[in-house]
């Protein structure tokens, strides 16, 4: 098994192993010698196994990350004051420091081409050490530990076994969900080992639900709908660009929480519960509802850890003030006039003004301001590259706005026109995001290369903007269609009323076992046959 | 079934484990692929039997271009090549509707016409033809039969140097792209898809590789296209010495000159140039153009007033495109080769309805790698452009099977005939591709012009 993925039948079987162990272990032990340390140990060991084989040499970064960690935890509830401060910066610098290091080393080589060779020292050079699997997520997790800790949300720090399975528990340690201590380290020391009887079935339904999810409605959309378009961007019609940018949001989303569902279901079966990360999230009627909706355990880590701080809707940090200063005579330099320089200035300054007048102003342009470094900043966290800083900066751009208006549509036609804008925004912002794992085309060997994620965006934008022949001249291919097909049908379930679902749910747990069985291996049957062609890894283990 | 699901949990669950598992490595190794999975073996469609061609009539007008044929004597003497086989292999010839061949017929019927007047050919292509290579075995042999002087549209700054000029340049001019690696749409221009441009100042001297040809030195006609070119000072040479030193029109300058100039020196001052016409008012121009990295699918978003300044100043009398090579190694299935072969077809659509009546031929891609394997796409891209290129009113020559076929790229590397990377031709590799390619025509030129010579020549 070359890699950790859940798309794979031999991940599976590794994981029934791990699940038919952990359960045997419970039943055939006294009650008296069941030792949460016991579960925990095998959890880990496990974990790291399967980590190991996917991420190799990586692996000692990740062992690195939960020890200094866990020491430093240790020292923070111990000290107070000044020094427990001192510690707590010690530690988020260090993860940030480390996740600077393995993950936007990339960034800077990518700026700076050749940097990467003479950053090579002896054997070890840089590229062989980028971007080890999970490090965003796991840093994220290590980082709200130690924050918790310092402010007691943590009573106690936790041993290192349980710290070091909290950080590792495979079924979300590559992409999340995003976890926080202080729920998942308490079902650590529950007596129940492995779901029970009664709920193993929703589990299997929620693993094979994410599988079919990721296959069908992932990669198969992503093949037929998006790749080509953002392969070759100029040899796509305008609309048929932008029904693979559609395509694209549909992907991105299923592969995603396809991946969290089943993450989702392999911990339940494992007796731990994960918290929800999507919930519907191309239904919202506003930017700030979407964020509310999608991926909403990092959505929820950036508020707690970096908004608040920040000085949230409340007021203006001297560290968003400082940054939002410094965009400003960024701005005005890059205008590069006179003129430019004056209005920048004077919009500045009339702001300024404006919020030292008004209390509610003041607060609505901290919440912009805020809101806009938060999105920054996570379009970085995604990607190491300037594709993810634009996306980051397009969607902190209309929450800002959003922020400033504040405003929530409550007529029906407020509200359609609040899900148009929302939804447009995350697809057209997501040209970017996409074309960062683009390949074009080298002028010096005629080889794919990677590097032209920005030049083919923006070919995206112009390709949209030709005028389109007629349809007759698309490409109405069976898989072309069968891809749309798939789309319209993957958006439809996601837009159906929520009680279609879950009387769908109700029946299908209301069959006889082996009707249930039955479906699960046509499911698996399907996922199987579907993905013998397009074999995609998740689109979120890149970050 | 249902007392055995209900025995104790582990047992359950391993049977559960086992069914799923079981399942999944049975699908796995023993069903069917699913419909949607090809191999490269498989083309798109079956191959379209080629178009017939059209079959011309002894006396009366055949095509848009009608010129009068003349005394048969001097076209005989003048006959397209003289060496090749009367017989062409059948995999060389070209292949497309009767429209089509119309239309070449058209060109063909102009080459006599050539020593009155001037005979324009484009050749956009990939990195394939960089250096002048392939044009300018067909420019030799054209002027050499049918007149005509200079390599046509150049810059001082090309992807690679170009083997039909000799140049010298001091102080910076750089090339911006609108295609490729760090493409900057504005350079969108004709007729390179490029600019050259030039901050401060840099010289810039020109001369005809007599080396390459004779007919590349002496030319007659001499024009600079770009902006800002008011700032330029150029000053043309001949032997002997100096024939003007002149500024420029702010966009587009042009010069006739007798006697014929060897030499041109440009002093530029921030100034754009899109390119450099060195050519004569009678005879063949054969223009490279090499597009490093492009597919050929960017003709339509040219701006359109270059397209207007091309028609009024320099219409093409024979387009011929030579892209494909790029495209292949990114096409993962045969709708992705189908969708590029559209997009291509698209801008041949437009090459037709800009320039009606002027014929256009594709050249193919050529064959790649050391097999089959190592660029699956192959297969499909030719079958998907042997489709659309003809439903799109062009000619194709397919390159691969004129090579030999599927795997003929490594006798060609064994011959010398292509590099290292088993995709680019060598000088000799080009020469022979340009050779086969003017068979080619020169079989169109004996079935469709030849016969009607004959006749002509014979009638009272």
């Amino acid at each position: 098994m070359s890699q950790i993925t859940f798309t794979t039948w031999e991940f599976w079987a590794a994981f029934a192993g791990v699940f038919l162990t952990v359960a045997g272990v419970r039943q055939i032990l006294p009650s008296s010698a069941q030792d949460p340390n016991l579960r925990k140990g095998m959890l880990l060991v496990f974990s790291l196994g399967l980590y190991a084989i996917a991420a190799r040499h990586l692996t000692w970064i990740l062992v690195a990350s939960v020890a200094v960690n866990h020491v430093l935890a240790l020292a923070i509830h111990r000290q107070s004051g000044v020094m427990r401060t001192s510690l707590t910066a010690l530690a988020i610098v260090l993860n940030v420091a480390g996740l600077a290091t393995f993950k936007y080393a990339y960034f800077v080589a990518d700026l700076f081409p050749g940097i990467s060779a003479r950053l090579a020292w002896g054997a070890w050079r840089l590229d062989e050490w980028m971007l080890p699997l999970g490090i965003s997520f796991y840093t994220f997790q290590a980082i709200s530990y130690v924050v918790d800790v310092h402010r007691n949300t943590i009573e106690k720090p936790a041993s290192f076994l349980s710290f070091a399975t909290y950080i590792t528990f495979f079924p979300q340690l590559v992409a999340g969900p995003i976890v926080r201590a202080s729920h998942f380290l308490p079902q650590l020391e529950s007596p129940k080992w492995v779901a029970s009887r009664g709920e193993d079935s929703r589990h299997v339904q929620l693993i094979l639900s994410g599988l079919l999810k990721k296959v069908l409605l992932g990669d198969l959309v992503g093949a037929w709908i998006v790749d080509p378009a953002f392969d070759r961007p100029g040899e796509w019609f305008s609309w048929e660009v932008l029904l693979a940018l559609y395509g694209y949001s549909l992907q991105v989303y299923a592969d995603f929480s396809g991946y969290t569902d089943m993450a989702k279901g392999m911990a339940g079966l494992l007796g731990i519960h994960l918290p929800e990360n999507f919930r519907f999230p191309y239904r919202a009627t506003s930017p700030s509802e979407f964020w509310r909706r999608w991926h909403m355990t990092l959505s929820s880590w950036w508020k707690d850890y970096v908004y608040i701080p920040l000085g949230g809707n409340r007021q203006l940090s001297s560290v968003s003030a400082t940054l939002t200063l410094g965009a400003v005579i960024v701005a005005a330099w890059a205008w590069g006039e006179l003129g430019g320089w004056l209005v920048v200035a004077g919009g500045a300054l009339l702001v300024s003004a404006a919020m030292l007048m008004s209390l509610s102003f003041s607060r609505r342009v901290a919440t912009a301001v805020n809101v806009f470094l938060v999105m920054l900043v996570g379009g970085l966290w995604h990607g190491a590259h300037l594709n993810f800083v634009m996306w980051g900066a397009l969607n902190g751009l209309v929450l800002a706005g959003w922020a400033l208006l504040r405003r929530s549509p409550s007529s029906p036609p407020l509200r359609f026109l609040g899900w148009f804008v929302t939804f447009h925004t995350v697809v057209f912002s997501r040209i970017w995001f996409r074309a960062g794992s683009l390949i074009s085309w080298d002028e010096s060997t005629s080889a794919p290369h990677p590097e032209r994620a920005w030049e083919t965006a923006l070919a995206l934008l112009h390709q949209m903007q030709l005028p389109s022949p007629n349809w007759g001249d698309s490409v109405w291919d069976p898989t072309y269609l069968a891809g749309l097909g798939l789309m319209g049908a993957g958006y439809a379930l996601h837009l159906a009323p929520a009680s279609w679902r879950t009387l769908l749910q109700e029946k299908t747990t209301s069959f006889p076992m082996w009707v249930t069985w039955c479906l699960w291996c046509a499911a698996t049957a399907l996922a199987v046959w579907c993905s013998s062609s397009y074999h995609k890894p998740f689109i979120y283990w890149q970050f | 079934m249902t007392s055995w699901t209900n025995a104790r949990p582990w047992v359950h669950w391993a049977g559960m484990w086992l069914v799923l598992l079981g399942t999944w490595i049975a699908c796995d190794r023993f069903w069917p692929e699913a419909p949607w999975v090809r191999t490269s073996s498989e083309p798109l469609e079956p191959m379209r039997p080629l178009a017939l061609k059209p079959v011309f009539e002894t006396r009366g007008s055949v095509t848009s271009k009608h010129v009068s044929l003349g005394d048969a004597n001097r076209l005989e003497a003048t006959a397209f090549l003289d060496s090749l086989p009367d017989e062409l292999p059948p995999s060389w010839r070209l292949q497309g509707r009767t429209s089509a061949w119309y239309a070449l017929a058209g060109f063909l019927n102009l080459l006599p016409e050539a020593q009155g007047r001037r005979v324009e050919v484009y050749h956009w292509g990939d990195s394939q033809i960089e250096g002048d290579r392939i044009t300018g075995v067909l420019r030799e042999s054209w002027q050499r039969r049918w007149g005509g002087r200079g390599p046509g549209w150049v810059l001082p700054v090309m992807p690679a140097p170009t083997a039909a000029t000799v140049e010298s340049t001091t102080g910076t001019v750089t090339r911006q792209a609108g295609f490729g690696r760090g493409r900057n749409l504005e350079a969108l221009r004709l007729p390179f898809f490029a600019t050259n441009s030039v901050r401060d100042s840099a010289r810039w001297s020109v001369r005809g590789n007599g080396a390459s040809s004779s007919s590349l030195t002496g030319w007659t006609t001499t024009e600079v296209w770009g902006d800002m070119l008011s700032s330029i000072r150029a000053t043309l040479h001949n032997e002997s010495g100096t024939l003007t030193d002149q500024s420029l029109a702010p966009n587009w300058t042009r010069w006739e000159h007798s006697p014929a100039a060897h030499k041109l020196e440009l002093r530029l001052e921030a100034t754009q140039l899109q390119g450099v016409f060195l050519g004569s008012d009678k005879g063949v121009l054969v223009h490279n153009l090499p597009l490093r990295g492009s597919s050929g699918t960017l003709f339509d978003n040219v701006p359109a007033e270059d397209w207007v300044h091309l028609k009024e100043h320099h219409p093409p009398d024979l387009v011929l495109l030579q892209f494909g090579g790029n495209a292949v190694p990114g096409i993962q299935s045969p709708a992705e080769a189908r969708g590029y072969a559209r997009r291509l077809s698209q801008n041949i659509s437009l090459l037709r309805a800009t320039f009606p009546g002027v014929p256009v031929v594709v050249l193919g891609p050529s064959d790649m790698g050391e097999s089959e394997a190592d660029y699956p796409g192959l297969a499909w891209v030719v079958a998907a452009l042997q489709t659309e290129v003809s439903r799109a009113g062009a000619l194709y020559w397919d390159l691969q099977a004129v090579m030999g076929g599927s795997g003929s790229m490594a006798e060609w590397a064994d011959r010398g005939w292509a590099g290292s990377d088993h995709v680019h031709f060598t000088r000799r590799g080009a020469r022979e591709v340009g050779r086969r390619f003017e068979a080619a025509l020169h079989h169109e030129w004996r079935a469709m012009i030849r016969p009607r010579l004959n006749v002509d020549a014979v009638a009272p």
